[in-house]
């Protein structure tokens, strides 16, 4: 292997230990204006981009969320152009105009729903129910009737629940140990162990 | 234990300065579900999308006070919660079988502006969803994939717009449960629903805000997480027709890209899925990649 033909110099040129040194030259000047900083450590060497004291610096640019700062005529995230996004925001007010609300639906047990499935595709004998199948099972179970309570008996037990649930709050118990005790023994049994004082 | 989740999404139409009561969407209620106070109900979070800013108040007797309870202010076009959050630590607030909550808003005088409860029922008699907590996601857990809808807004601040999962892309196997991590925007509006049979027909939803889709996107695992129970709604492909995914938002409407982030998972794990022969074809083994690294 040939020895390398490259220059090693001990201090580089302008620097006031090398022994040309010229304080007036150009180097030594630039080398002062690298190297030396009057008003103490710098964050940034000069001449980086991003020091305060570099022209055309772009420190002040604010990176909003999905806004490109060099291009702010962009709409936000999507990036479409003035024109585009016009054109995007009518077309979607027209369609929101003709858009339908979403039905509403009675709420029922997932579980039951899976089992009348499951026993759907066990008396046809195969896996995929036509939309018809499907609808005629959700339809069956939905036209069951359901156990539910009248009003007047839910108030009645709601209004009890929250007399108990007061009372054990006042004597101290907190609140999860009083609802398990309401839970456990029932609202009108609490209220006759601890009667209104 | 029928469990539930369900986002309650209202408007208040041009409330201004005055606290004005949101009026829920079409077929939904503020009344909190259930006929027993003992049965733990919960309302997880809440957020409110206004175009201008102002004041989102929940409020009932049976909760702290009726005078002025939870109040707090509504950043201008920003759907993120400003009432708890599964997002952090949280304190789920508990409400009470067939209380009427008082959700008022306040707002721009010329618009519609829009809020949302997420409340959970550990035990709702009569209706039931599929929900798994995290140890069973990382348990029985097999491949994310996204389900890519396009969903065109209402501009009456009701859900509205809904479409099958797979209307844009029909790419679930067959008879096959998949667990709903979260999901993503484009556009903004104010909740995302998810409806289906799997999830006892009630609406599971989340903040339809695209500037912090790292913290939707996995929105129900965090809830799972942060409020240590079983909140990540799973439903079957079986269903996947009748599984809508909506947009409830102000009176801008607005067409939405909506990505769910899903997660396929092991058959036959959850109660309530579909059973059959093609349950067995797509995977009814134990696959040895089931589950997280450990």
């Amino acid at each position: 292997m040939s020895p390398s033909n490259q220059i090693e110099e001990d201090f580089p040129r302008g620097h006031p230990a090398r022994h040309d040194y010229d304080p007036k030259s150009r180097e030594a000047m630039e080398w002062v204006r690298e190297n030396v900083a009057p008003l103490g450590a710098r964050d940034f060497p000069n001449g980086h981009p991003k020091a305060a004291d570099t022209a055309g610096n772009q420190n002040t640019l604010e990176w909003a969320p999905g806004v490109d700062p060099h291009n702010q005529h962009l709409e936000p995230f999507s990036g479409r152009t003035p024109e585009q996004a016009a054109g995007v925001a009518l077309m979607s007010q027209l369609a929101s105009h003709a858009a339908s609300e979403s039905p509403v639906l009675q709420p029922l047990d997932a579980l039951e729903v899976a089992k009348a499935m499951n026993a759907k595709r066990k008396a046809l004998g195969r896996d995929t129910l036509t939309p018809e199948e499907y609808s005629q099972v959700l339809a069956d179970l939905q036209s069951r009737p359901r156990d539910s309570e009248d009003a007047e008996t839910v108030k009645k037990r709601i209004s009890e629940q929250h007399q108990a649930l007061t009372v054990l709050l006042g004597k101290g118990y907190p609140r999860q140990s009083a609802l398990d005790m309401i839970a456990l023994e029932g609202a009108p049994s609490i209220l006759k162990r601890f009667p209104a004082e | 234990m029928g469990r539930a989740l369900e986002v309650v999404a209202g408007f208040a139409t041009n409330p201004g300065a005055t606290f004005t009561v949101a009026t829920p969407s079409t077929g939904q209620s503020f009344v909190v579900r259930g006929t027993d106070i003992t049965k733990p109900t919960w309302l997880l979070a809440a957020w409110a999308f206004n175009a201008t800013a102002g004041e989102l108040r929940i409020r009932s007797p049976r909760l702290h006070d009726f005078f002025s309870g939870i109040r707090n202010r509504v950043t201008a076009s920003f759907a993120m919660p400003i009432v708890q959050s599964p997002v952090n630590d949280s304190y789920a607030q508990r409400l009470y079988a067939q209380d009427q909550l008082t959700v008022e808003l306040t707002g721009g005088g010329a618009e519609i502006d829009t809020a949302s409860l997420l409340i959970g029922y550990e035990d709702l008699g009569g209706v039931a969803g599929r929900f798994i907590d995290v140890p069973t996601l990382q348990k029985i857990g097999l491949n994310l994939v996204t389900i890519e809808v396009t969903v065109t807004a209402v501009v009456t601040g009701n859900f509205g717009g809904a479409v099958a999962i797979n209307s844009s892309i029909d790419n679930l196997i067959a008879n096959t449960d998949y667990a709903v991590l979260g999901g993503m925007v484009d556009t903004r509006g104010d909740s995302v629903g998810l409806t289906g049979v799997d999830f006892g027909n009630l609406r599971v939803g989340f903040p339809a805000e695209p500037s912090l889709r790292n913290l939707t996107q996995n929105w129900f695992l965090q809830l799972a997480d942060s409020f240590q129970g079983a909140w990540l709604p799973v439903f079957n492909s079986a269903n996947k027709s009748q599984t809508t995914v909506d947009v409830q938002t102000t009176n801008t409407g607005g067409t939405y890209i909506v990505n769910l982030m899903c997660c396929q998972l092991l058959s036959g794990q959850v109660p309530g899925g579909a059973t059959g022969a093609a349950v067995q074809g797509a995977g009814g083994g134990a696959p040895t990649s089931a589950g997280q690294p450990h």
